[in-house]
Formats: structure tokens, C-alpha cells, sequence
């Protein structure tokens, strides 16, 4: 730009302005100097504004948000489906009572899991929030209902949340309504009593 | 923004004209050249990156690993049950095609009316997820594999992911009819079966289920 050679006439005339020694002159000299500058300054600030409201939103997809528990809900729904609850050389076909125990306090010997907690039994840290259930569509409504495992019949069986003979429900951990909305989920299909099931993880 | 002046004063003489020149819009260049060095470099910035929200596609990893994982779940979950390998036996000799396919020989809207196809119903149907299954089997020739469509429901976008599973199909495996009943016609028996026997021994052919899930 030229602005410095513009500053450099202007303060070589500046002697012949000044020669002239009248203050209404100067003032005119400066031509909309004024409006120049509102202009000019409100043209940078109208960008410097945009560019502060742009940086956040480029930035979005790396913030740390979500960051660990993304593969943490991979880990440990690959970790429920291929190998707590199955073995590996069936994956996806889950144990039957070692589901429906997963939930409940007590846990059998002969699963691969132990400890209370179902964050303890997925090996999540306390300070993580992990929540697990099972949805499937057992009488073809179209619609996926938490599952719950009825215990009335010999061997127990499957069955939807409500149904007569429900007993303990598959679903465990925390409650997602606490996350205030920002989860990560992660989502497997597998087999359990005969039907395939929707095993979801959540964590927050 | 052409520059102006302020109305020349006739005692002004000596005032050379270039002052009130000079000035001129000096703030306002100023104003644009720092708006542009600012937005360059927010573009320099945009460029660095591969993925930003201003990316054409809306994939997502995150959703594609899940989409992957569902369709692993959902072929072992029917190759467990036997569903899987009853609905690739599903073979009506009459027509030469799968039981319940209209003319080009496989589903293309519609899931298939058996097991395996209400397990697809359930995980990607009703979540507005399209998938294609082929199956790729070893022809007679030792041309390497060929396939065949089971579902079709158009061309994958470039964010598809896939998933397959090995079944192996036995001489005195049976053919199933539209309603997932065996016949007595084993696959061996079959001369119009898609797959051809790959060899003389027990083993029929090993076909190879691969599901193409893509959200629309």
C-alpha cells in the first residue's frame, strides 16, 4: 500500500498547511477522515467478529468432548458381545445367564466377569458413567422394548419390559438422564435366547 | 467510495491540492486489507485440516464403526441360528431364482420374508439404513470368485461399509422352500443352484456373505 508514502507528502505539505496558520483550514484538510476511520475500523471488526464466531465451529469435530469415551463405548460393547458374554469362537451369541446376571448383584462363577457394580464388571472407573441395555423386538410391533428376562418359566426366557413374569431387567448401571444430553453410544447386534438383540452402551 | 474533497475555499490558494488528496480512504483500505489478512488466514487454517464442518459429506467414523459392528452382529446372529444358511438355500428351481424375488432374481426393496430377513428389518430397515448383500462363491472355473445379488438396493455411497461372513455349504445340505421348510432336494441335487459344486468331495462350496451398509 502506499500509505506511507502518503504520510510522508502529507508531512512534507504539513509545513505549507501550517504556514497558512488557520485552525478552520486544518480541519477541512482532513477531508471525512472521520468517516474514513469509522468505516475502516468497522470493516475489521465486522471480520475480527466473524472470525471469532468461525474459529469455534472449525474447531468442533477435534475438541476433547467426546474424545475417550468414543472408544471406550467401542471397547466395551466389543468387550460385552465377543467376550464377557460369549466366547470367541462364537462371538455374538450371548450366554443366557450370564446376561441376565450381569445386572444383578450376585455373579455366577462360570462368567467372565466379576466385582458388583456393572462399571466394575465392564472395566469402566467410577468417574466415567456407563450404562448398559439390551432392546429387542420379541412379538414383531415394530418397535424395539427394553428386554427383561422372565425367571417363571423353567430356564428362564426372554421377554419384553411389562410382560407377566418379568424378572430382573436388562438393563444396568447409571442413568443416562443425568448425562445432561451428551452421550456417546455404541451399538451391537447379537444373538440371546434365540433373538437377536440390540445390546447398547452409553457413556458420558 | 469516490474520494472526495471539501469544497475548495477560493482564498485557498497556496494549498496545494494534492493535501486533501492524500488522506483520501486510508483508514478504510486499511480496514479491508486487515479483514483480508484476517480471512486468509482462517482459510490457511481450514486447509490444514482434512475433516471441518464445512465438509461435503456428513459421515461420520463413529456411525460407520457401529453400522460395521451391526452387521457383523446380525450374520453371526443368523449363522448361529442356521438362518443365514436357510435363507442363501432358499432356491426355487422353477424359476431359477431366490423364493419370493419378483423378476431380476433378488430382493431389492424389501427385505427377504424369513428369518434372516427380519433380523435385517429390525437393525437397518427401520433405522433408514440401506444394504446390499451379495454372494461371492468359487465358480467351476478356476476364474476366481463369482457373485450374486441376494438384496439390492441400489449403489452404495462412498461412506458404505461392509461386513461378510464364511458359510459353508455341505453336498447333502438341504433346499429350503418360501417358507424355510427343507425339501427333500439337497443342494448337490440342484443343477439350477447359483453355485456350482467347487468340489468332489463332502464340502459343496463355501460361500461368502458380504452385507454393504450405507446410511441414504
Amino acid at each position: 500500500m502506499s500509505a506511507s508514502g502518503d504520510s510522508s507528502r502529507s508531512a512534507t505539505h504539513g509545513a505549507d498547511v501550517r504556514r497558512v496558520e488557520c485552525s478552520e483550514w486544518r480541519h477541512r484538510e482532513r477531508g471525512q477522515t472521520t468517516l474514513d476511520f469509522a468505516l475502516g475500523m468497522s470493516i475489521f471488526l465486522l471480520s475480527l467478529v466473524f472470525v471469532v464466531a468461525f474459529v469455534p465451529g472449525m474447531l468442533e469435530p477435534f475438541s476433547g468432548g467426546a474424545q475417550s469415551e468414543t472408544p471406550a463405548v467401542n471397547r466395551v460393547a466389543d468387550d460385552l458381545t465377543q467376550r464377557t458374554l460369549s466366547n470367541a469362537s462364537a462371538p455374538y451369541a450371548l450366554d443366557e445367564t450370564c446376561t441376565a446376571e450381569l445386572f444383578t448383584p450376585g455373579a455366577p462363577v462360570e462368567c467372565r466377569y466379576d466385582g458388583t457394580t456393572l462399571a466394575d464388571r465392564v472395566g469402566v472407573l467410577e468417574r466415567s458413567p456407563v450404562n448398559v441395555t439390551i432392546r429387542g423386538d420379541l412379538d414383531d410391533s415394530g418397535a424395539d422394548s427394553v428386554l427383561c428376562w422372565d425367571i417363571s418359566v423353567v430356564g428362564g426366557q426372554l421377554a419384553e419390559r411389562g410382560a407377566s413374569g418379568c424378572g430382573p431387567l436388562l438393563s444396568g448401571g447409571s442413568n443416562p438422564a443425568g448425562s445432561g444430553g451428551r452421550t456417546v453410544s455404541a451399538r451391537r447386534v447379537a444373538l440371546l435366547d434365540g433373538q437377536d438383540v440390540t445390546v447398547e452402551v452409553v457413556m458420558w | 467510495m469516490t474520494p472526495r474533497r471539501p469544497p475548495s475555499d477560493p482564498g485557498d490558494q497556496e494549498r496545494p491540492d494534492a493535501v486533501t488528496r492524500t488522506r483520501g480512504q486510508a483508514h478504510t483500505l486499511e480496514g479491508v486489507v486487515s479483514s483480508l489478512i484476517l480471512l486468509s488466514a482462517v482459510v490457511f487454517a481450514l486447509e490444514m485440516t482434512a475433516v471441518t464442518p464445512l465438509s461435503a459429506s456428513t459421515s461420520s467414523q463413529h456411525i460407520e464403526n457401529q453400522q460395521e459392528s451391526t452387521a457383523r452382529g446380525v450374520l453371526a446372529a443368523a449363522a448361529e441360528t442356521g438362518a443365514l444358511e436357510r435363507a442363501v438355500l432358499s432356491w426355487n428351481a422353477t424359476s431359477e431364482q431366490f423364493y419370493n424375488t419378483s423378476d431380476p432374481g433378488y430382493f431389492t426393496t424389501d427385505p427377504p420374508p424369513n428369518r434372516f430377513g427380519t433380523m435385517l428389518n429390525r437393525s437397518f430397515d427401520r433405522n433408514g439404513v440401506a444394504y446390499n448383500i451379495y454372494l461371492h462363491y468359487r465358480d467351476d472355473d478356476d476364474a476366481g470368485p463369482d457373485s450374486q445379488r441376494l438384496v439390492y438396493q441400489g449403489h452404495p455411497s462412498d461412506n458404505a461399509v461392509q461386513a461378510t461372513w464364511s458359510l459353508t455349504l455341505f453336498e447333502n445340505d438341504p433346499l429350503y422352500d418360501h417358507e424355510e421348510t427343507p425339501t427333500a432336494t439337497t443342494v448337490s441335487d440342484e443343477p439350477t443352484y447359483f453355485a456350482p459344486a467347487a468340489s468332489d468331495g463332502a464340502v459343496y462350496n463355501v460361500v461368502r456373505v458380504e452385507v454393504v451398509v450405507w446410511r441414504i
